[in-house]
């Protein structure tokens, strides 16, 4: 019996561009277009059931996109159609990524009838000035709202999505954020640090030398101090940017940390397979045709050398708080390379994790360098 | 040999050399207008982009004067920068006359000048020449009064010239064979027969460049250079035209070459004289000097893989340049490599460039050094091309460094600046001699060692680019000099390690260790970095450890996207030195180089 896979179904609508988002998706799509793309989902999901046939299901996960956009009956839809094209685990995790602003406490109750059971609100900031830097479409008291909501429904899993490092930042404007946001207790946090990516919005103001993002060392002090705040009121930094109160943890997101296989519908959207990752369409237009013309939508895959299933593991295993461990590696590859062990010992002498010899944990600051000990790792 | 006129041109870069080359192969219908799309004698790729004539060459020309009849000129190029002057010296010794071009606009320059005294220490014709008075800039006669009063010429005998536009080169043609003297010598004589250049041909081994003086060479003869009493067989012998034009021979005063089945570059030296091994001559001809490298530095592969490339790659280099030394060593922080000498900075820059571009290799370059003298307490003496090997001195033991003549040539504006930064080298000042009113030429024996990083490079920027440099080498002289050890993180990089004037050890100390710590990036550990002379520290400094190296999202889209960045990560480092746990950048070394002044 193969272990349970996930599914991630993405939904690329949102109400206004955010200037430093560079995912795909389409702005103030009309009603119509809306309504009418579950169908494609569907769709999809009928052409790649059989080659995932006797798979059963694990975890869910609507993501953006703006998934709240979409009417819960939609998102209902789509539950069930993968209930039919396969098993689902008993205790199935189902998240939706939802943003202030796009839903109200009706909404809210529709998706948990839907049969989502984790939430997870796109918060932001918790103070009107750094919204606004981010081009959000709420504001503070709608967040508060959306989370005071969701935390009070009974059936679901609270998460909110925070972000840090625009220049508003402060260590005393992170303490009144986290002072509003922590009573709600949500059973997990994401905090990410702004960075500029190509093409976007932010990326041009950066060309005319506005100022956008702080400095590398600023951020770091800022979410060493998140960090510490976080570790007070009872929760464990599971992931680079993941903490959550134990338990809680997203499922979904540890499975793709642990290379599990999963099925992803929509344009842009990933599958994995184990050793084979392929990747649809980018854009609604050309998966709507695709589909339309009864083709597979992948547009793009690779299969995985083992050399890089090997880097892959590695630099996930160094992403996560559980860390590298040598057995489960030679389990999987042999021998460990005989520079890793003196390596990963200076790394947690110089105050990056702990090394009991066959596995190294990471800590908040080792966290932060996982690329640059990965990179030194694999040599 | 009454037909034949040999000269070479003398000029400083850019001057027009080699366009006025052009134009004289243009109208004596060597090459047509068109096939001179530029600069026939510089054929290198690396010449003609740094503008700089690495090796001599020559070419024949047949002329044809409208009263005196047909001869057979030979122009025989000169290499055009300092590190070269024994080379320009045997081209000029080939040669009854030399062609002066001094560019209208710029005047003359210290270079020019001092192959000027070398051609009238040959008792070459000079032919003073004023070139680009095309130009609206052209100060043609405070250029023209300068010549005067340099070589004590007629103020007519000067032409006037615009190489680029082709006024006044018949009138240079014209002088060439009415001024210059015909060869001279005994064609009876044994034969000896200058080599001034030499090439490596691929099919064919070594071919010397050479002029004949006495006797004949032919075709099969047996032959013999006098330098190394080795025999070889004449097999092929001809003159140069644009390519190699095969004769039976080779008589007095004829410029040509032959193949004598040789491999080794080395064994056709510069400035030798071949004679026949049947009748040889007593005396060779004057002025050969076997040419050693005056600077030296570590070549290591960037992946320690290519080592063998890099032993290829030096090897088949070596062979068409005589130059240039190389042999095995191993660094304790870089692994195995090569000591490799060259004649100066300019020649060692252009045997990294071709050994990167011709033969793709990826190579970290140590600090350059000169070659010291050791003397021991016992009297033993050693010679020390390595940093890395030099002893802790003690009192009773002598160190010599390499000393250099130099001429400074300058405006007398810059005299000032000048002075100040020969003495910052340890210059020992001379004289100074006026040229004109404006214009100095300032006498300086300097420590090898100051000028090669960086001398020349300020010289020009505290000039705005007027002073020019010329140098030769001087002798041996007794220095305070000390090793200079950098370590990272308390462990010392032999590779680093360079040999300073006592005096001098606290500001290299500073300079290297302020330098490490702009080149070496942040990483994973903090990098204490010191600067030791012995086991006194004399400069330390540090590299802050990284503290976040990581992409904030990684989820299912991601993952690959994420490997392949890493994947360049990855290849960034393998681009690194690793030393101990400190990765350097292969441009770490030669950054160092780079001295800044502040
Ligand atoms: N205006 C002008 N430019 C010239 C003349 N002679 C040469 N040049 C230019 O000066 C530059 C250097 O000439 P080149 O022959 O390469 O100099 P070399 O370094 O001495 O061989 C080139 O850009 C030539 O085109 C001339 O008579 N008049
Ligand atoms: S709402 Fe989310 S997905 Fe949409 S533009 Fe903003 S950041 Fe990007």
């Amino acid at each position: 019996m193969l272990d349970p896979i996930s599914l991630y179904v993405h939904v690329p609508f949102c109400q206004r561009r955010c200037p430093y988002c560079a995912f795909y998706s389409v702005e103030s799509a009309r009603e119509e277009e809306i309504t009418s793309y579950p169908r494609l989902l569907l769709k999809e999901l009928q052409l790649i059931k059989e080659s995932w046939r006797g798979s059963s299901i694990g975890t869910i996960y609507f993501g953006g996109g703006t998934p709240s956009i979409l009417p819960p009956s939609l998102v209902e839809s789509v539950i069930s159609a993968a209930k039919e094209a396969f098993q689902f685990e008993d205790d199935i995790e189902v998240t939706l990524e939802c943003n202030p602003g796009t839903v109200d406490a009706g909404k809210i109750e529709a998706f948990i009838s839907a049969g989502i059971n984790r939430l997870s609100i796109g918060i932001q900031a918790l103070n009107d000035d750094r919204l606004g830097f981010l081009g959000r479409i709420h504001d503070m008291n709608q967040a508060v709202e959306t989370l005071k909501i969701a935390t009070e429904a009974a059936g679901v899993d609270v998460s909110a999505d925070l972000m840090a490092g625009t220049p508003l930042d402060t260590r005393e404007s992170w303490y009144r954020e986290l002072e509003k946001l922590l009573p709600f207790r949500p059973d997990s946090l994401s905090f990410y640090s702004l960075t500029v990516e190509e093409g976007t919005d932010l990326a041009l103001r950066l060309e005319k030398n506005e100022k956008i993002c702080l400095g590398s060392d600023e951020v770091v002090d800022l979410m060493m101090y998140i960090g510490d705040r976080l570790a007070d009121a009872g929760y464990r930094h599971y992931e680079v940017s993941n903490w959550a109160l134990p338990g809680h943890e997203c499922r979904h997101n540890l499975h793709y940390w642990r290379r599990g296989r999963y099925i992803g519908l929509g344009p842009s959207a990933h599958s994995f397979d184990g050793k084979r990752r392929s990747w649809n369409k980018p854009d609604v237009t050309s998966y709507r045709e695709a589909l339309n013309n009864g083709n597979l939508p992948p547009s793009e895959y690779e299969v995985l050398s083992d050399a890089e299933v090997m880097s892959e593991w590695v630099y996930l295993a160094l992403r996560v708080a559980d860390g590298l461990d040598f057995g489960e590696y030679q389990e999987m590859f042999g021998e460990v390379p005989s520079s890793w062990k003196s390596l990963l010992e200076k790394t947690a002498a110089s105050g990056y994790g702990d090394f009991d010899g066959v596995r190294f944990k990471p800590n908040d600051r080792g966290l932060l360098l996982a690329d640059e000990i990965s990179a030194r790792i694999l040599g | 040999m009454k037909r034949t006129r040999n000269f070479s041109i003398i000029a400083h870069i850019d001057h027009g050399k080699s366009t006025l080359a052009d134009r004289l192969l243009e109208l004596t219908g060597t090459i047509s207008a068109h096939q001179s799309h530029g600069q026939v004698l510089d054929d290198m790729d690396l010449e003609q982009e740094r503008g700089i004539t690495i090796k001599a060459h020559a070419v024949s020309m047949k002329y044809v004067d409208e009263e005196l009849g047909e001869f057979t000129l030979n122009l025989i190029d000169t290499p055009g920068h300092v590190d070269f002057t024994y080379e320009v010296s045997r081209s000029l010794a080939a040669c009854e006359g030399a062609l002066l071009i001094v560019d209208a606009t710029q005047g003359i320059q210290a270079q020019t000048l001092s192959n000027l005294y070398l051609a009238i220490e040959h008792d070459l014709q000079i032919i003073p020449i004023i070139n680009k008075i095309d130009l609206p800039s052209a100060q043609i006669e405070e250029t023209s009064a300068t010549l005067v009063d340099l070589i004590g010429c007629d103020p007519d005998e000067i032409i006037c010239i615009s190489a680029k536009m082709g006024d006044g080169v018949p009138e240079v043609l014209k002088a060439i064979v009415r001024m210059i003297d015909p060869p001279s010598g005994d064609p009876e004589a044994p034969l000896r027969a200058l080599i001034f250049d030499s090439i490596f041909d691929t099919y064919r081994g070594a071919v010397p460049y050479i002029r004949v003086f006495d006797g004949t060479l032919e075709q099969g003869m047996p032959i013999r250079f006098m330098s190394s009493n080795k025999g070889y067989m004449a097999e092929e012998v001809g003159h140069l035209s644009l390519k190699r034009v095969v004769t039976k021979s080779l008589s007095v005063g004829d410029v040509g070459y032959v193949i004598p089945g040789c491999k080794m570059i080395r064994e056709t030296r510069v400035g030798d004289t071949i004679t026949g091994s049947k009748d040889p001559a007593r005396e060779p001809l004057p002025g050969f000097k076997l040419i050693k490298p005056m600077v030296f530095a570590g070549l290591y592969p960037t992946n320690t893989e290519d080592y063998a490339d890099l032993r290829d790659s030096l090897e088949k280099l070596a062979l068409n340049d005589a130059a240039f030394t190389w042999e095995p060593e191993t660094s304790i922080a870089l692994g195995f490599g090569f000591r490799c000498g060259f004649l100066g900075m300019l020649h060692m820059e252009v045997v990294q460039e071709r050994l990167e571009r011709e033969y793709n290799l990826d190579l970290i370059t140590t600090l350059p050094n000169v070659e010291y003298r050791v003397t021991t307490e016992s009297g033993e003496v050693m010679k020390i091309d390595n940093p890395a090997k030099m002893p802790l001195i003690s009192r009773q033991m002598i160190v010599e460094e390499p000393f250099i003549k130099t001429e400074i040539m300058t405006p007398t504006d810059y005299i000032g600046p000048i002075m100040k930064l020969s003495l910052e080298r340890r210059g020992e000042y001379k004289t100074t001699e006026y040229l004109d009113g404006s214009r100095v030429n300032i006498k300086f024996d300097f420590p090898l060692t100051e000028v090669i990083y960086d001398f020349y490079d300020r010289l020009k920027s505290i000039s705005r680019g007027y002073a020019s440099f010329d140098y030769e080498f001087e002798g041996m002289r007794p220095s305070n000099m000390q090793r200079l050890d950098v370590l990272l993180n308390g462990e010392p990089v032999d590779a680093l390690s360079v040999i300073v004037h006592q005096d001098k050890a606290y500001e290299w100390g500073q300079r290297l260790t302020r330098k490490l710590k702009v080149v070496i990036p942040r990483q994973l550990f903090a990098v204490a970095i010191q600067a030791a002379v012995g086991s006194k520290v004399i400069a330390r400094t540090s590299v802050k450890a990284l503290r976040k190296n990581v992409t904030a999202k990684c989820y299912g889209g991601d993952i690959t996207r994420k490997r392949k960045l890493l994947e360049k990560q990855r290849e960034g480092k393998k681009r690194m030195k690793q030393i101990g746990t400190v990765e350097i950048p292969q441009e770490a070394f030669l950054a160092l180089l780079k001295v800044d002044e502040d």
